[in-house]
């Protein structure tokens, strides 16, 4: 029974009473109307739906940011529903933007149809549940059945297309790519002179090397080979920032996201680990499959706390291949750099890129005399911070998330 | 269309009211119903969520005054009436409240549910107060109006069909 029966019960309940109270039998025949329509859900019950739904959705992966259409279709197999309401129970992180009824019927068999078209922010989302409100033609009596259904929607991040990341790795693969490697070969880049040996080309002779030195002299070009790429994205909660609902870890997520698509792109091969509450890791490997598992991976991780993880001393180093390049999307912490020393120290190229949480945190609020007072020591002792972590032999990319990263990339050189 | 019978039956029971205060002299009571049966026929003008509100409170005002003006004087056919348009109107508002633009295949099949049961219950109460002996309109109409309530009520027992 719904409110609006409760409302006509009550009022004929005390105009009976009232009129059997005080002997006046007007008040008993102004209580008849309501008594009729109080009795109308006893005479006239609503019927139980027997209904199936299902669920189709225009796309099961979307970039942030987007829409997608999601059509609802409940069929009924029971008897004729006087008034049938169809809802979308979508979980938390989904917003229902627009809602259009397509189609309904009363009579048995009967399809009802509802269009939506739904946002999300990042994550994997499973829908579950549709619910049928039946409610009798007066809006005296409902009923709620919620009809189950299985489907799912991945929101991936929304990376920026970065050009080029550069990177110098100390080894390379055997594939040719677009890394310079450390050794000479057959690239456009010029790495140096030899002395002819019969076979080489004559447009690669140095004639004013060779004049001068009184023998034939070839140039050698830098070989640009596929790389090993490692992105370690930091998702330990205790590098994370959250200032009104807008969290430092989302910006570093896009930022692997978009690392991620630019190195394979370039045909490197790719591997990504998520570390956080536990190890999340992807295999290395190449093209639009790979770009396809780092971004569901990126889909599904959140910051979290372990106490094993907590700092990057137990990083799986041998997931890597040796001397890879390793990327790391990190704020840092003071305990982080003995291990980006320790890396260094076996030959890994490290590229960090430093989301910066004093900054993201700054301009998310005015700051009184005591808050820009904190925010210069703050600002101090992460200064010593990036420092030590160059020092380590990392290239440190600092990264005010406010402004675009490859405008960050480009300005410090990160990007050719 | 439903909204126009919603005000109408808001503005006309609302007025009955007016009337059978102005005929009591209770002007306080009567200058009420006025503002209720303005607040039924100009409800558009309110924000949907006060509409919503509104619509229970209005419906209690409308029957408190007509309880009123039936126990503290003669009981007269449109003080009657009263009740079941504030009751239809009511309901109508809550039809329009649930479904904003509904087709015309439910529309009918609504304002058919909702004359039926008003009728079954005007009936009744027409039918009891000629029993009692208020009004005298003839054995041939009583019998009419009873059997026309009879089968009113038949028609909710089948589904309103």
């Amino acid at each position: 029974m719904t409110g609006s029966w409760r409302l006509v019960a009550a009022a004929s309940v005390i105009l009976v009473f009232s009129g059997f109270l005080l002997s006046n039998s007007s008040l008993l025949i102004i209580a008849l109307p309501f008594l009729a329509f109080a009795f109308v859900p006893f005479l006239l019950p609503l019927p139980k739906a027997a209904a199936v739904a299902s669920v189709e959705i225009e796309r099961v992966v979307m970039p942030e940011g987007e829409s997608i259409a999601v059509t609802v279709s409940v069929t009924n197999n029971g008897p004729a529903v006087p008034l049938a309401h169809i809802s979308l129970c979508v979980p938390e992180g989904i917003r229902i933007e627009e809602e259009t009824l397509l189609a309904t019927s009363r009579s048995a068999g009967a399809v009802g149809s509802m269009s939506y078209r739904i946002t999300a922010s990042r994550g994997k989302y499973d829908l579950t549940t549709v619910r049928l409100q039946a409610q009798d033609a007066l809006g005296l009596q409902q009923r709620e059945t919620l009809l189950p259904v299985s489907a799912s929607v991945s929101v991936v991040p929304l990376g920026e297309r970065l050009e080029n990341v550069e990177i110098f790795p100390s080894r390379t693969r055997t594939l040719s790519g677009n890394i310079r490697s450390r050794s000479p070969g057959s690239g456009v880049e010029f790495f140096g002179t030899r002395e002819y040996t019969p076979g080489d080309p004559l447009r690669q002779l140095n004639w004013r090397a060779g004049e001068r030195w009184d023998h034939l002299v070839t140039n050698v070009y830098i070989e640009e080979k596929a790389a090993d790429v490692g992105i370690v994205l930091d998702a330990r909660r205790a590098t994370d920032v959250v200032i009104h609902g807008d969290s430092l870890f989302e910006h570093s997520v896009r930022a692997a996201a978009s690392i991620a698509d630019c190195f394979l792109r370039r045909g490197n091969r790719v591997g990504l680990l998520n570390y956080g509450s536990f190890l999340d890791w992807i295999f290395p490997g190449y093209g639009r499959q790979q770009h396809m598992r780092i971004l569901s991976a990126l889909c599904r991780v959140q910051p979290g706390d372990h106490a094993a993880f907590r700092e990057f001393s137990y990083l799986p180093i041998r997931l890597f291949p040796p001397r890879a390049q390793l990327v790391f999307i990190s704020p840092l912490q003071a305990d982080d750099v003995s291990t980006l020393r320790f890396l260094r120290a076996l030959k890994f190229e490290l590229l960090v890129v430093s989301p910066d949480p004093i900054a993201f945190e700054a301009s998310r609020g005015d700051l009184d005399e005591y808050g820009k007072l904190a925010k210069q020591i703050l600002r101090a002792g992460r200064t010593a911070l990036l420092t030590q972590a160059r020092r380590s032999g990392a290239r440190v990319i600092e990264w005010d998330t406010s402004i675009p990263l490859g405008v960050t990339l480009h300005r410090l050189g990160g990007q050719r | 269309m439903i909204a126009w019978i919603k005000r109408a039956a808001g503005l006309l029971a609302g007025l009955l009211l007016f009337v059978r205060f102005s005929e009591l002299e209770a002007w306080m009571a009567a200058a009420i119903a006025v503002v209720i049966a303005l607040a039924w026929s100009v409800d558009f003008i309110f924000p949907a969520r006060i509409r919503k509100s509104a619509g229970p409170l209005l419906l209690v005002a409308d029957v408190l005054l007509a309880a009123w003006a039936a126990v503290s004087g003669v009981f007269t056919w449109w003080l009657m009436a009263a009740v079941p348009l504030a009751l239809l109107c009511w309901n109508a508002g809550n039809f329009l409240a649930r479904w904003k633009d509904p087709p015309a295949r439910a529309r009918a099949r609504y304002l058919r549910s909702l004359a039926v049961t008003v009728g079954v219950g005007s009936a009744g109460g027409l039918s009891a107060a000629l029993l009692e002996g208020r009004f005298s309109i003839g054995f041939a109409a009583s019998f009419s109006l009873m059997l026309l309530g009879g089968v009113a009520l038949l028609r909710i027992f089948r589904g309103y069909r």
